[in-house]
């Protein structure tokens, strides 16, 4: 056990521990009401928008995982850099309507909105569950950033004495959620965001100079990973999967809870679309991060006799945190840890509050007690925030990380199939909304048996198109097929049974409001 | 009168500028090589940085030429 850096870990946990509560006082205003719990009460402006949705979608896990597959499977790894390129002129088009009609109606989830939109609480409820679904292993993931940090300081062991750190950081995340609402991982973002810049901008320049410059570096990386390996013969080879994970995986990351409570608690729309020119700056981050895989294998920590037991255990997952290690001092190494330790806290909250906020608005209040006061949800959001993250614990605590990494690949197919009725749905109201419901069940259906013949180990599936391969993110191919299925029963319904849903918005409320 | 909605019609055509981005970084096998290195860095991985710059700028390029648009509409609705 190394006491430096546990002390400065503990300290900078101790720290936002603080904040986190002291957050419940900031811009004040009535926690009883779901609107200023879950959405800080839409006033976030700009700065702390871009604080808020850097800290949310670039989660530890991220941090972690990111450079793990590039140290593990080389170039592939970085589709998230374009991933995180493109998706932000999607979101500078498509999300600013989203929070104008959103607005207007005081919709607090997305599916509030495919409510109002498509007048289908069956639809409104697939979009709610889908969510969930999608949503709880992405929150248990964030554990296995917690806990490979705490094993890169000597903290593990079995049975509960093991676990003790991971319970302890998760009932004080729990704590202060319950208390403070989204203004808690608002504020903590801002010091979490500091850390992380401070501790990558640190590695991207210390680390090079220990191992003798960028030059070097790349020159250790086997060439079948530092670049991506030419397509065979009769398939498009790495080549499009690279390309479909990267655009998939854009299309996708919005539709999630979490990004959708990030956008609905800005306090404008141009908020929105600053922030889609601002937040490229974590992408940049992004990218130095996935370079610290190159940089693990360059310094060779994967063949250290004293790391072998922890890189058993987490596989590339320790790649990092082995890199902190032999590169840094003590001190800052507890630093670095409690920056990606933090990191996991601030999307597990918003994560658990988004979750919450669906639960209560689109299952609990519609199928339970339709007659609940607004107190009695604010309170019941509250209540549903804690469970999903014990959910999520005991999700980490007693089945292999294994089954969260296999469910989180999985919730990425699952949360594209509400695209159609929340992205495309901003646009038009044309769709029929059974055929958004049999679209989704069968994008559902079809990307999950994609998933399933891979044995669950990956997300690209092997399209066969003729004589062509076309390796492509399953997410994206069983898009295709949601929206095939989507627009030609619309198409059919729309002539045979055109009893539509009652739109409950105008075109008006999806612009600039005028108040 | 007439000048204000034409003047929005034709900042719609900024848009078209954020489909860049998916151009310069989804089309694979332009980018997927070494050469020409960078400072020792493959061109596989500056030029993916330097896109994330580009997109930057875009973005926000379009936002300030779509943005007065938006603030004449609000303009105009104060006044009536």
């Amino acid at each position: 056990m190394d006491s430096v850096a546990i002390t400065v870990f503990v300290a900078l946990f101790a720290l936002v521990t603080v904040l986190g509560f002291v957050a419940s006082r900031w811009r004040r205003g009535d926690l009883d009401l779901i609107d200023e719990w879950g959405l800080a009460g839409r006033r976030l402006g700009t700065l702390i928008t871009w604080f808020l949705l850097g800290g949310d979608l670039y989660t530890a896990y991220t941090f972690v995982a990111v450079p793990a597959l590039v140290f593990g499977a080389g170039a592939i790894g970085f589709f998230a850099l374009p991933y995180t390129i493109i998706v932000y002129p999607f979101v500078f088009v498509v999300f600013p309507r989203l929070w104008s009609v959103s607005q207007k109606h005081g919709y607090i989830t997305a599916s509030d909105f495919v409510q109002g939109r498509f007048g289908s609480r069956l639809l409104a409820l697939a979009v709610a569950i889908t969510g969930i679904f999608a949503t709880m292993p992405y929150i248990a993931l964030q554990l296995v950033g917690i806990q490979v940090v705490l094993a890169g300081m000597g903290i593990s062991g079995s049975g509960f004495v093991g676990d003790l750190p991971l319970i302890i950081a998760f009932v004080i995340l729990a704590a202060f959620t319950y208390t403070s609402g989204l203004r808690a991982p608002a504020m903590i973002a801002v010091v979490k965001d500091i850390l992380i810049y401070a501790t990558v901008l640190t590695a991207v320049i210390v680390i090079p100079i220990e191992l003798g410059g960028y030059g070097k570096i790349f020159a250790s990386v086997p060439l079948s990973k530092l670049i991506l390996p030419e397509p065979p013969a009769g398939s498009l080879g790495s080549y499009s999967a690279y390309a479909t994970l990267a655009l998939g995986s854009a299309l996708a990351l919005f539709l999630y809870p979490h990004s959708v409570t990030g956008v609905l608690s800005a306090s404008s729309r141009r908020a929105i679309m600053r922030n889609s020119a601002l937040l490229p700056a974590y992408t940049f981050l992004l990218g130095l991060i996935a370079l610290l895989g190159y940089m693990a294998i360059a310094s060779g920590v994967g063949d250290m006799p004293g790391f072998a037991p922890n890189f058993k255990q987490y596989g590339p997952n320790f790649a990092v945190p082995a890199l902190f290690l032999a590169s840094f001092p003590s001190w800052f190494v507890g630093f670095a840890f409690a920056a990606i330790a933090i990191g996991a806290l601030v999307p597990a909250a918003i994560m658990s509050i988004a979750t919450a906020n669906l639960y209560t608005r689109n299952i609990h209040r519609i199928y339970f007690r339709p007659d609940c006061t607004k107190a009695q949800e604010s309170q019941v959001a509250k209540i549903a925030s804690l469970v999903v993250k014990f959910g999520a614990l005991a999700f980490i605590l007693l089945l292999p990380q294994k089954y969260a990494i296999q469910l989180q690949l999985l919730g990425g197919v699952w949360i594209i199939q509400t695209l159609p009725a929340v992205v495309l749905g901003l646009y038009t109201g044309w769709f029929h909304r059974h055929a958004l419901l049999v679209g989704w069940a069968a994008g559902i259906v079809v990307g999950t048996a994609m998933v399933a013949s891979l044995g669950f180990s990956t997300s690209v599936f092997p399209l066969q198109i003729g004589e062509l391969t076309v390796p492509c993110y399953a997410a994206l191919a069983s898009l295709i097929v949601n929206l095939v299925v989507t627009v030609a029963l619309t198409w059919l319904l729309n002539i045979a049974h055109p009893d539509r849903g009652r739109d409950h918005t105008i075109e008006a409320d999806y612009q600039e409001a005028t108040s | 009168m007439l000048k204000q909605p034409r003047d929005g019609k034709q900042n719609q055509w900024w848009l078209i500028l954020l489909l860049a981005p998916f151009v310069g970084v989804l089309w694979v096998p332009f980018f997927n090589r070494i050469e020409p290195k960078l400072w020792g860095v493959p061109f596989f991985f500056w030029y993916q940085f330097l896109w994330v710059g580009i997109s930057a700028i875009v973005t926000a390029l379009v936002y300030f030429k779509v943005a007065p648009r938006l603030r004449a509409i609000r303009q105009e609705s104060h006044r009536q």
